[in-house]
């Protein structure tokens, strides 16, 4: 639908540069209006016509309870358009287990992680800023992280974390963050590799 | 013959790469510039993945108490302020670092059991808070935070509980710091 305009705008701009000889579309709209100041009105035309485009691509979008994500969830990318999100990853640099949930209506990033050397429980209350390409997690302390939409999922440090199914899957991707360390049941879990040095 | 020698020469170079960066992995506590009584093992932030997720910069990495049976209480996270220019904690300055490492009170969800006290440490006065997550079956109920002036360095101790705490358990880990230097 943007196109016509868009095509429009790029002939304005490069007739008045004299890049092409456009002469043969005469009987593209306004072409005929070849005064200095229909020149001038269909170029001020055009700058508002992409700053309208280009606000709407960098528009952000930012929520941090319940209320305001049921406000704002029209414009959400379509993997942030239901909540809660369970992302889940198993590999041999990591496996992890994340939710995206409400916690009594407040935004809250749960992620438990499990690796070679260790195991960490991250569990904070987040604002999450959206716009048409990134994710940034806002945290409560000012710290904030940049997360990147992909096909399959989010990438988080450098790992994809692959969309799960349901709550049934997350549970169970749980289980395998437990698995690699069956001491994890807690908090931090101590890194298994402290335990055989001792 | 010639790719043998190209092929052992690959792997001698692969081995020593992978043990001389093994070496390298600071598991001293004295590596951040502590010493402890207990014995304790540090884990740089770097070395667990997604251990500073949502924690800010000063955070420096895991400390595990190895002689500590309870993981909860065994492993805890290290802050380090070496720019804070003032040298003694007071009820002012801890407010000021609880909304530095949790966020600000009208922003944070968390909230401080009771209120912070001050308390008089090894180092001098010192610091301790406890924060309670209001959620109920959250991750990471309560946070136990102990800060306080190590070797004229502000330094934070926070450890993340499942369980309230109890007055034993906190004498206990009052106790940790109090075996620092």
């Amino acid at each position: 639908m943007i196109f016509g305009p868009v095509l429009w705008c790029n002939r304005v701009f490069l007739e008045q540069f004299f890049i092409l000889n456009l002469s043969f579309l005469k009987n593209w709209p306004f072409y005929d209006l070849d005064s200095y100041y229909a020149k001038e009105m269909q170029k001020i035309i055009c700058f508002i016509f992409l700053g309208l485009i280009s606000n709407q691509c960098l528009a952000e979008v930012c929520f941090k309870n319940e209320a305001e994500y049921q406000a704002a969830k029209e414009k959400l990318p379509a993997l942030l358009q239901g909540i809660p999100i369970y992302l889940g990853y198993g590999g041999f640099k990591a496996t992890v287990a994340s939710r995206l949930n409400f916690a009594d209506g407040e935004l809250k990033f749960d992620l438990q992680a499990a690796t070679i050397i260790g195991a960490t429980t991250v569990s904070e209350y987040v604002n999450l800023c959206v716009d048409d390409r990134t994710v940034t997690l806002n945290y409560k302390n000012g710290k904030s992280e940049k997360v990147q939409l992909t096909s399959k999922g989010v990438e988080v440090k450098g790992v994809t974390l692959a969309k799960l199914a349901n709550q049934a899957a997350y549970i169970e991707s749980q289980k395998s963050v437990f698995n690699r360390d069956p001491s994890l049941d807690k908090t931090h879990s101590t890194p298994a590799s402290v335990r055989s040095e001792q | 013959m010639k790719n043998n020698i190209h092929q052992i020469a690959f792997w001698t170079l692969l081995c020593f790469t992978v043990v001389s960066s093994a070496g390298n992995v600071k598991r001293d506590l004295a590596s951040v510039g502590i010493k402890s009584k207990e014995a304790v093992k540090f884990y740089d932030k770097g070395e667990i993945a997604f251990s500073d997720t949502g924690k800010i910069n000063e955070y420096q990495g895991v400390l595990v108490r190895l002689d500590e049976p309870n993981t909860s209480y065994a492993n805890l996270d290290l802050y380090l302020f070496p720019n804070e220019p003032k040298i003694a904690m007071s009820s002012d300055l801890c407010q000021q670092y609880l909304s530095k490492l949790f966020g600000a009170a009208q922003e944070r969800i968390l909230k401080v059991e009771k209120t912070l006290q001050i308390y008089k440490s090894h180092t001098g006065p010192t610091c301790e808070f406890i924060l309670a997550d209001p959620q109920s079956h959250s991750l990471v109920p309560f946070r136990y935070v102990i800060a306080g002036f190590l070797n004229a360095r502000l330094t934070v101790l926070a450890w993340q509980l499942r369980e309230p705490l109890m007055a034993a358990n906190k004498e206990k880990l009052r106790q940790f710091w109090d075996g620092l230097r």
